[in-house]
């Protein structure tokens, strides 16, 4: 079966750390042909272009193996729309936004530039969700709303209390898709039964998390071939179009 | 006692009872991951009224009675029945032994600085009563926000349920590091939350749960967190007392 994992972390972070060759050899280990790759948590923060260029260069070191999401924080303002510019023009295949790291809320107007911009690209949008306050099920909805032309990644399915949200906020919009890393292996059955397979895209956040449990909590509880198939790389790869 | 579980719930996701659900299927749940022992508690609010607990207590008093010594019960109160909610706690001290109170002030809709709280926590101090709380998601569930307890009743052990879940276990070790009397249960921070957690706080603060409910169909949510923690590596020993002497005293008073 053929595995892309979603979200990974590559970078020297403050609170984790990956190197490229370390998640090489997770995905080796676990039969992960690609992953997304997005910065570590600093270079989310503020260090943006460094992160950015360290994903972008894994990725030209290993194309078929690295699919690069680039980052910029919204206070940066022309400066955040001028950095993702240039990290899609070294081909970053779509924006990871952190609204708790990177100090806004989905719904704030500093964001929409950003998000227009990715539109604009045709490139998905991913953000971390789950976190009171700041990126919640709902404010993503709202986002996806008023951009319906845009692609929306919920990140961690809003891991932890927010659960109860998922699927009342996405059955309105058809534009966005849920990333499972962190959630319960019980919950991922339930976004199959309530939201349907074609929509969930399997993530690990490594290297927050392991990866071999990432990819059994899925495994151990779905039986349908299809529904593996669209979790495990048919729903990515169709968002990424021919960036997959 | 290989290990004990110290987050489970009464029911099903849901809230209904499985026919099929026993004491014996639950202890075989609990096998399958390797551990022989839980608490069980309820977790009215979410599916159900939460004004009236007593019955839902009596039913798992019950229901653990059955496998004594494996099984041990959490009741409920909600603080604002005030001294009904004293009498209940007294009640289950008085007829069951009670070691553990289970609140969830998110879904019982009371704050943890409140008067009432007050009361509850003066009179579990006075009776050696722990109290579990679900922790980690705002307003009213900051894991300092429940650690405020251990600094004004020194005698209470309060254990923070879910060790600030996802978004608050760093505030949750730093309470856990303050105040000696504030428990860990590790139900919710992943892998590389759960290294630093065991890394900064002394195994004697720090336990194991699953927030699995006992009428669940399978082990999806057991397996998954049990399965989680025993992939961080620590110490024979450190293990060993989170595993199952952090909560058998719990359990035991």
């Amino acid at each position: 079966m053929k595995i892309i994992d979603g979200h990974c972390h590559i970078g020297q972070g403050v609170a984790y750390s990956q190197t490229a060759d370390e998640l090489l050899g997770e995905m080796d280990r676990h039969g992960v042909s690609a992953s997304v790759i997005v910065p570590a948590d600093r270079f989310i923060a503020v260090y943006n272009t460094e992160g950015n260029n360290e994903v972008l260069s894994a990725a030209k070191d290993h194309p078929d193996r690295f699919i690069p999401f680039a980052t910029a924080n919204p206070w940066y303002g022309d400066k955040a729309l001028d950095e993702l510019r240039r990290a899609f023009d070294l081909g970053a295949k779509g924006l990871k936004l952190h609204p708790p790291v990177q100090g806004f809320q989905i719904t704030d107007e500093i964001v929409f530039p950003l998000v227009e911009l990715a539109v604009e690209r045709g490139k998905p949008i991913y953000f971390h969700t789950g976190t009171p306050i700041c990126c919640t099920p709902f404010q993503l909805t709202e986002l996806a709303m008023r951009y319906p032309e845009g692609t929306f990644i919920m990140g961690h399915a809003a891991y932890a209390d927010f659960w109860n949200d998922v699927t009342a906020s996405v059955s309105c919009v058809p534009n966005i898709y849920i990333e499972t890393s962190q959630h319960l292996a019980s919950f991922v059955r339930t976004l199959i039964e309530q939201v349907g397979s074609e929509r969930i895209i399997y993530g690990s956040d490594s290297p927050l998390t392991s990866m071999a449990l990432e990819i059994e909590k899925i495994t151990r509880y779905v039986e349908s071939p299809e529904a593996l198939e669209s979790i495990f790389s048919g729903t990515i790869e169709r968002i990424l179009g021919g960036d997959a | 006692m290989r290990a004990i579980e110290m987050h489970c719930h009464f029911g099903s996701w849901g809230g209904d009872r499985n026919p099929e659900d026993t004491p014996e299927r639950t202890l075989e749940l609990l096998a399958r991951q390797g551990v022989d022992g839980a608490l069980i508690a309820p977790l009215a609010g979410l599916f159900s009224s939460c004004v009236d607990h007593r019955p839902e207590n009596d039913e798992i008093f019950r229901y653990c009675g059955r496998a004594p010594g494996r099984l041990f019960a959490a009741f409920a109160v909600n603080p604002l029945m005030g001294e009904t909610a004293l009498d209940e706690i007294r009640r289950c001290r008085d007829e069951h032994s009670a070691r553990v109170l289970k609140l969830h002030p998110w879904l019982q809709g009371f704050s943890v600085t409140s008067p009432e709280m007050d009361a509850v926590a003066a009179l579990c101090q006075e009776f050696g009563i722990a109290i579990l709380f679900h922790d980690g998601t705002p307003p009213y569930t900051n894991p300092l926000q429940i650690a405020r307890l251990c600094r004004d009743f020194p005698a209470l052990t309060v254990i923070a349920g879910h060790a600030g879940l996802g978004d608050l276990w760093r505030e949750a070790m730093l309470a856990a590091q303050r105040y000696r009397n504030f428990i860990l249960c590790l139900c919710g921070p992943r892998e590389a939350a759960m290294r630093e957690i065991v890394n900064s706080v002394p195994p004697e603060q720090i336990c194991v749960g699953s927030d699995f409910f006992v009428s669940d169909k399978d082990d999806a949510v057991i397996w998954f967190r049990w399965a989680s923690f025993r992939s961080v590596e620590m110490p024979v020993e450190t293990r060993r007392i989170i595993e199952v002497e952090t909560g058998m005293k719990m359990v035991n008073g």
